[in-house]
C-alpha cells in the first residue's frame, strides 16, 4: 500500500459515490393509471364502505392512499375490494399482499397466476391466493375460514400479477425513464361459504364468483393507457 | 488484542498522512451510506434498520456487520501473511460497486446499494494490497450480502410447506397419531388440534441462518474447494430434514398436551432445539463422511493378502501356533 494509491482509491470512491448528487433530485411522475374510486354497483353487486385501519394506515407510507368496499349482491354472497395506491416511496407503499395476510392470521398458499379475460380490452393477469385461519370458538371448538383470493397491480400503463416484476419493472423504468409510477394493488377476496350457509359456495363456484367480478371491476378501474395483453 | 491496537497506534504515528487517508476511505463509505438520503428522509442504512425485521426473517440483520468484522480480525494472521502487491486490476470491482451504489440511488432501491457494499471493500482491498489479500478479504465480505432482505422468497415456499406437511402428516399415520393433511393444513383425525405449516414453517428461517452457518462452517475447516461447495450444497436438504422432524415434535406435543402448547410455546422454541441441531448435526456427519480417506480404504481392500510365512520349529514345551494368532494389518 503506498500513500499515492490511497490517494487515488480515495479520489475514485469520492468521485464515483458522488456522482449521486447529480442525478435529478426529483423524479418524473407518471400518470396513475387508475381511477381510485371503487364503483357503488357492479351489476348484480351492492357496494357500502368498508374500513381502513389505522394500523394500515400507520404500516404503510405517507401518500398512500385507500379505497375499499364490501359487495354483497342478493344470494348472500360477500366479496371485499380493496385498492391500495401507493405513495411516492415505493419501499413502504406496497408490499406483498401475503405478508400483511400473514399478519392478520391467515395462512395464505400461492395458487399460481390466473388469466381474466375482460371483454373489449384484452386478458389481464391476477394472482390467486387460497387462504385459512382458525378462530378458537368461546366453547374451545375450532372455526376454520378458508378464503379465496386475487390481486395484481397497476402501474401507468403496465399491468403485472407478482410483485417481484413489478418492482423490477419500477426499477427499469426509474434507472432508464427517471420517472416514478404510482403503482396501485387492487385485491378483491370471497370466503368460501359450502357447508356453512344455505347458498354456499365451494372454491371452484368462488372462483369463478370472484373471476366474473374481476371481469367487470376492472374496465371501470383501469384507464384507458393500462394495456392488457 | 491489546497489541494489535498498539501496532496500529505505532502505524499511525509512523504514517500520519496514510491513516488519515484510511480513515477518509471509512467516513466516505460512511457518509453515503449512514448520511446521505436517497430516499425519502432514509439514508440505506436507515432502511435497512428498518427492513431487519420478523417479517423479512431478519431480526438478526444488526449482527451481521459486527460478525463479518469478527470473522476478518480471525484471518488477520493469514491476511498478514499474504504478498501484498498493490494492483490496478482491483479498480474493477470497485467501479461495480460504485455502479451498482449510483444505479440504487437512481432507482432508489437499498437492496442494491447493500449489495454494493461487499463489492466496494473487495474492490479496496485489491487495489490497495492485490488479489491474495482480496481473496481473504473475499470471505468476510460475502458474509455481508446476508444483510440484504430476501423477504419476496417468502411468498414463493409453497411447495417446501406441502413437502413438510405432506411427510410429516406420513410420519404421524406411521406412528398412529391420526392426521389429516389439507393442502398446508395439518388436522387430527379425532379433530383435538389442527397445525398449518405456514411460510414461516417451511424452514426457510432455519434454511437463512443455516445458510450462514454452513458457509462459516466449510470456510474454517475444510480447505478443498469441493467439499465446502457439497457442504454448502447440502444446506437445503438438511433444514428440510430438520423442520420436518421439528413440525412432526410439533404435531407430537399437540396430540399429548394440547394444542395450545404445541403450536404456542413449543412452536417457538423448537426450531432452536430442533430444527437447527439436526441440521447442524447432519452438516458435521455429512463433512466427517466426505474426510473419509478413500484411497486407504480401497489400498486395504485391494491389498494382496501375504503368503503365509512357513511354520517356524517351535520351541518344546510351545504350541506351534503363533503366539497372536489374529492379526490384521491396518
Amino acid at each position: 500500500m503506498t500513500t499515492s494509491r490511497l490517494a487515488i482509491l480515495l479520489a475514485v470512491l469520492l468521485g464515483g459515490l458522488g456522482s449521486v448528487y447529480f442525478l435529478p433530485k426529483v423524479l418524473g411522475f407518471m400518470p396513475l393509471g387508475i381511477d381510485l374510486s371503487l364503483p357503488e354497483g357492479l351489476g348484480e353487486w351492492w357496494g357500502r364502505d368498508a374500513a381502513v385501519t389505522q394500523h394500515e394506515r400507520d404500516v404503510l407510507g405517507p401518500g398512500t392512499e385507500f379505497a375499499r368496499k364490501q359487495y354483497t349482491n342478493g344470494r348472500g354472497d360477500v366479496i371485499l375490494a380493496s385498492v391500495v395506491l401507493a405513495g411516492e416511496d415505493m419501499m413502504t407503499s406496497i408490499h406483498r399482499p401475503e405478508r400483511c395476510l400473514n399478519a392478520q392470521g391467515w395462512a395464505c398458499v400461492p395458487s399460481g397466476t390466473r388469466f381474466v379475460e375482460v371483454p373489449g380490452r384484452g386478458v389481464m393477469p391476477a394472482t390467486k391466493l387460497k387462504n385459512r385461519r382458525t378462530e378458537t370458538l368461546p366453547d374451545g371448538s375450532i372455526l376454520t375460514v378458508d378464503n379465496v383470493c386475487y390481486y395484481w397491480f397497476a402501474g401507468s400503463s403496465r399491468l403485472t400479477a407478482s410483485h417481484t416484476d413489478r418492482v423490477w419493472i419500477d426499477t427499469l423504468d426509474r434507472i432508464s425513464g427517471g420517472y416514478v409510477q404510482r403503482w396501485a394493488m387492487m385485491m378483491v377476496s370471497a370466503n368460501i361459504t359450502a357447508g356453512k350457509s344455505r347458498f354456499g359456495r365451494d372454491e371452484k363456484a368462488v372462483d369463478e364468483m370472484l373471476t366474473g367480478f374481476i371481469r367487470d371491476l376492472a374496465p371501470k378501474l383501469h384507464k384507458d393507457a393500462v394495456r392488457y395483453r | 488484542m491489546l497489541d494489535g491496537l498498539r501496532r496500529l497506534r505505532r502505524w499511525c504515528a509512523a504514517n500520519p498522512l496514510d491513516a488519515a487517508m484510511l480513515v477518509a476511505l471509512a467516513g466516505t463509505l460512511a457518509w453515503f451510506y449512514a448520511v446521505y438520503e436517497p430516499l425519502p428522509s432514509h439514508s440505506f442504512w436507515k432502511w435497512a434498520r428498518e427492513a431487519w425485521n420478523e417479517g423479512n426473517d431478519l431480526e438478526h440483520g444488526p449482527l451481521i456487520l459486527p460478525g463479518a468484522m469478527f470473522v476478518a480480525w480471525l484471518q488477520r494472521r493469514e491476511f498478514a501473511a499474504a504478498v501484498k502487491r498493490s494492483s490496478w486490476v482491483g479498480l474493477i470491482p470497485l467501479l461495480v460497486g460504485i455502479a451498482i451504489f449510483v444505479i440504487a440511488a437512481r432507482a432508489q432501491q437499498a437492496r442494491y446499494a447493500l449489495v454494493a457494499l461487499p463489492v466496494l471493500f473487495v474492490g479496496c482491498v485489491w487495489f490497495l494490497w492485490g488479489w491474495p489479500a482480496a481473496r481473504i478479504a473475499s470471505f468476510p465480505c460475502l458474509l455481508l450480502l446476508f444483510m440484504v432482505p430476501i423477504g419476496f422468497i417468502l411468498g414463493h415456499t409453497e411447495p417446501l410447506q406441502r413437502l413438510v406437511a405432506s411427510v410429516v402428516t406420513g410420519v404421524s399415520n406411521l406412528v398412529g397419531i391420526g392426521v389429516d393433511r389439507d393442502g398446508v393444513n395439518l388436522i387430527a383425525k379425532d379433530r383435538s388440534f389442527q397445525c398449518q405449516v405456514a411460510g414461516g414453517c417451511s424452514g426457510i428461517r432455519s434454511l437463512i441462518a443455516m445458510t450462514m452457518l454452513s458457509l462459516l462452517y466449510a470456510h474454517f475447516n475444510e480447505r478443498a474447494l469441493w467439499k465446502k461447495a457439497a457442504i454448502f450444497a447440502m444446506t437445503l436438504p438438511f433444514t428440510v430434514l430438520g423442520n420436518i422432524v421439528r413440525v412432526f415434535t410439533i404435531v407430537l406435543v399437540s396430540k399429548l398436551f394440547g394444542q395450545e402448547v404445541g403450536t404456542g410455546p413449543w412452536h417457538d422454541i423448537s426450531g432452536f432445539i430442533i430444527t437447527i441441531p439436526i441440521a447442524v448435526g447432519a452438516m458435521v456427519g455429512f463433512h466427517e463422511l466426505l474426510s473419509i480417506d478413500v484411497s486407504k480404504f480401497t489400498a486395504r481392500v485391494t491389498k494382496p493378502a501375504p503368503a503365509p510365512a512357513e511354520p517356524s520349529a517351535a520351541p518344546e514345551g510351545k504350541p506351534a501356533s503363533p503366539s497372536n494368532p489374529i492379526s490384521y494389518d491396518y
